[in-house]
């Protein structure tokens, strides 16, 4: 029933586990932000890959606050992932072409440039 | 005007038209001898599909042969009433009928053909992977400043794309919008570094960040 979406969240845990295992405590170097370095002020990304990695072991609050974006896109899965599954095995409609998914870009988008906005007004390590 | 068996031969247009009709069911002029020669008074068919709402099909125009003969006793004791399909009235004593274009189309409602939705038209024409692809890119050229060249390849694409969708009229126009938008924040946010980069120690920071991926 969940064929597809099995084969899908396989490597995606994979690949999360792997990040917070090997790559982000071995190369977190790389992830500087070159914006940063030359402007002194933070880009749109910056603070997205601790973000990441601190939403990956956990820490949902300090996530948050390094890139809101992240928490954005999680809870945004999983809202769009129930909907999915109550309109496609419990409600019996047309698969998820009727789930307005641009919505959630756009959300997006407001949250990355507001968040943004926030950290040139106040200020980002 | 021949009559044919069960048929009668318009005198306007030539074509066939059941024996039990008055009025030829696609000129609209009439068949009946008797009431030829009366004054016609013609109106403009957007006046008349106005004001002549259709409140019975089947006795408009272009019943069904064992459906006229019910249809036309119904005509003819009707008084004072706008007869439905509007092709002729009761009242139309001088002769009066409606333009073909009405008879026309109640002739089609009475023989039980469905009226054609009128499908809206589409925008689009259905490729919207582009629209996705542009507004995907301007996500990234957003999200990916941290790597300033991956901002300005994300966001020429997302600007790309975008321009390909409007004009080319694929499906998505507001995903496009927002992909070009977005697109060229990103590649704003690039120009700002490379003006920034006055001093030849900004420079061979940027040439480093190359070397670096």
């Amino acid at each position: 029933m969940f064929k597809t979406e099995a084969l899908l969240a396989v490597p995606c845990i994979a690949a999360g586990y792997w990040f917070v295992r090997r790559i982000y405590p071995e190369h977190a170097d790389f992830f500087s932000c070159t914006f940063k370095r030359i402007t002194g002020l933070p880009c749109p990304g910056c603070g997205g890959t601790r973000a990441l990695y601190a939403f990956l072991t956990g820490h949902f609050a300090e996530s948050f606050l390094y890139h809101p974006a992240i928490l954005y896109l999680a809870l945004a899965g999983i809202h769009f992932t129930v909907r999915y599954i109550f309109r496609n095995f419990i409600k019996k409609e047309q698969p998820s072409k009727e789930i307005a998914v641009p919505i959630y870009a756009y959300i997006l988008i407001g949250v990355i440039l507001v968040q943004w906005i926030c950290k040139l007004l106040f200020g980002f390590r | 005007m021949s009559e044919n068996n069960d048929l009668i031969t318009c005198p306007h247009c030539g074509s066939q038209n059941p024996s039990t009709f008055r009025f030829c069911s696609n000129c609209g002029e009439k068949l009946d001898e008797k009431k030829e020669g009366a004054p016609v008074q013609q109106t403009s068919v957007s006046e008349e599909a106005v004001q002549t709402p259709v409140q019975d099909p089947s006795a408009a125009w272009g019943a069904e042969t064992e459906q006229s003969s019910a249809e036309t006793p119904t005509y003819e004791q009707v008084e004072g009433e706008v007869v439905s399909g509007g092709a002729f009235s009761s009242q139309d004593t001088t002769g009066t009928y409606k333009p073909q274009e009405e008879i026309h189309i109640n002739y089609e409602r009475a023989a039980g053909d469905p009226v054609p939705a009128q499908t809206a038209v589409k925008e689009g024409n259905g490729n919207i992977g582009f629209a996705i692809a542009s507004l995907i890119c301007g996500i990234l050229s957003i999200l990916c400043c941290c790597f300033v060249w991956l901002a300005l390849v994300f966001g020429v694409a997302g600007i790309v794309l975008g321009v390909i969708t409007l004009t080319q009229k694929y499906e998505g126009k507001g995903m496009a919008i927002a992909g070009i938008i977005t697109g060229g924040v990103g590649l704003l946010l690039f120009l700002i570094v490379l003006l920034v980069v006055g001093s030849t120690d900004a420079f061979t920071t940027l040439v480093d960040t190359l070397n670096e991926y």
